[in-house]
């Protein structure tokens, strides 16, 4: 029976569909079936970033019109034999035609088949994300280290401590830039964690190749080298329960200024 | 034999606890009057029914049984009645409210207001864009970075205590300030109140003695 998490963030364009991809696909690499669902009708992202927008037949307001069944409208990624699928989300179509209740009959019914259902919430506290908590039994709250982010994601875990969920939200800190934070020009992990109190569940590093991932619909996670990849990683394990170290902030190599300077020594 | 009042009634006595006094005194009190009536009135043997009332005190089962179980010693009394003054019981238990201090210790996030009927004790974190409201006084001991609101919606004697270094704006009945960490040196006992000039203005915690009287032997009298 799987569990669904909802990725939100409050805040628009801070890495919820990044994460879902992410998330999503290292899950699947470790053995687990994964289906994630893109609730951000109107501005569907997802299948972009797992190269599978192509592959769209239906999408999940053909379902809830009943125009398609759930299962038809399932994109398999066939990169991961039957572990990972995705549920689209409407490109053209009245984003008020879906309803809470609707989303928890679809995880309902997607449950027995899948280990972890994803929904991509999308930005904002409206119909939309309300639509992407009420199928969820936890929450995994994205933020980057901007105040205007930490603000946003304080208000949208302040609403789902109000919804009684099964399980705690917990945070993800992205697009993390080791170098502003180390020398004080953004909030640090610690500071922001603990603004937020609630779990930290990993941080992702500010990547390039992120971005470059995304356009060549390849999430980075499949790069086990990369840097947000690790990041990515780590937060998977976290989530199958496992305790794994927090990546460490330090620069990896200093520039022969920041040695200049000392700029690159640690804080703490 | 002060903490009770006995008058006659054309159909009985009418009897009143003064609620001032502590119940147990109340009962002794009753015990004596009780006695000395029945002495009186060994003479006739007719029944006699008592009006009692307990003034703002609500009386809780256990005590109304103490009442009861003394009249049932006395031969031939009776209670006709029983009952509180005040008409209304949601007004005593919102008065309960105001009277008795509220420790909050939770976290108010962004977006979120709480408000109280009565005085707070903020032991939680006030995140920005979050909001604490009361009617009465806010004491501030946790970390406040949103808007505090003492006072409202028209309590101009209410106060605010405590460190607001990091608080936006404070607001008490209807007046509004914008703190300025600048313009101003705050501390764990800085008192933010509305002066004699009807103007928001700030003070320290040594003088509440004069600056609100009332609530500084009531704060005494709670220690
Ligand atoms: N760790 C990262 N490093 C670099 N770029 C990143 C990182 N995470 C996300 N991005 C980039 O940030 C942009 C926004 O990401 P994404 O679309 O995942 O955000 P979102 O929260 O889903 O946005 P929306 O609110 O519009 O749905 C994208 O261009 C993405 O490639
Ligand atoms: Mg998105």
């Amino acid at each position: 029976m799987a569990i669904s998490l909802v990725i939100t963030s409050g805040k628009g364009g801070v890495g919820k569909s990044t994460t879902a991809a992410n998330l999503g696909t290292a899950l699947a690499l470790m053995n687990r079936r994964v289906c994630m669902i893109d609730l951000d009708i109107g501005l569907r992202n997802l299948d972009v970033i797992m190269g599978l927008s192509n592959r769209i037949i239906y999408d999940i307001v053909d379902v809830v019109m009943g125009r398609a069944q759930l299962h038809q409208a399932l994109v398999k990624d066939k990169r991961f034999d039957d572990k990972l699928y995705l549920l689209p989300a409407a490109q053209n179509s009245d984003k008020n035609v879906l309803t809470p209740a609707n989303v928890v009959d679809i995880v309902n019914q997607l449950r027995p088949d899948f280990d972890y259902i994803l929904l991509d919430c999308p930005a904002g506290i409206e119909q939309g994300f309300q639509n992407a908590i009420a199928g969820a039994d936890g929450a995994i709250v994205i933020c980057t280290p901007e105040i205007p982010s930490v603000s946003d994601a304080d208000r949208v875990v302040g609403i789902l401590e109000q919804t009684d969920m099964k399980l705690a939200p917990r945070l993800i800190i992205n697009r993390i830039n080791r170098q502003m934070m180390n020398s004080g020009d953004t909030m640090d992990v610690d500071e922001i964690t603990k603004h937020l109190s609630i779990g930290l569940l990993g941080i992702v590093f500010e990547d390039s190749n992120v971005i470059l991932a995304s356009n060549r619909g390849v999430p980075v996670v499949m790069d086990p080298e990369d840097n947000a990849s690790q990041g990515y990683r780590n937060i998977a394990r976290r989530v199958l329960g496992e305790s794994v170290p927090l990546m460490t902030l330090k620069e990896q190599k200093p520039t022969f200024f920041q040695k200049l300077f000392g700029r690159h020594q640690h804080k703490h | 034999m002060d903490s009770v009042i006995l008058k006659g009634r054309k159909n009985g006595y009418e009897i009143t606890l003064n609620a001032s006094a502590n119940f147990d005194d109340n009962m002794v009190d009753l015990n004596r009057l009780l006695e000395k009536l029945s002495e009186a009135e060994q003479e006739s043997d007719s029944d006699l029914g008592f009006y009692l009332k307990t003034g703002s005190r609500l009386l809780n089962d256990a005590q109304m049984k103490r009442i009861y179980d003394l009249f049932d010693k006395y031969k031939g009394f009776s209670i006709a009645d029983l009952q509180a003054d005040v008409a209304d019981l949601a007004a005593i238990a919102a008065a309960e409210k105001v009277n008795h201090i509220h420790v909050e210790m939770a976290t108010i996030r962004s977006g979120q207001e709480v408000s109280y009927e009565s005085d707070v004790l903020f032991l939680g974190n006030l995140h920005p864009n979050g909001v604490l409201k009361s009617r009465g006084n806010i004491f501030v001991m946790g970390d406040c970075s949103g808007i505090l609101c003492a006072g409202f919606p028209d309590n101009e004697d209410a106060i605010i205590v405590g460190d607001i270094s990091n608080v936006p704006q404070i607001r008490i009945s209807d007046t509004v300030e914008i703190i300025n960490k600048k313009n101003q040196q705050f501390s764990k006992s800085t008192v933010a109140l509305i002066n004699d000039l009807h103007v928001l203005d700030f003070d320290t915690l040594d003088h509440l003695s004069s600056l609100r009287p009332k609530l500084y032997r009531k704060m005494e009298d709670n220690l």
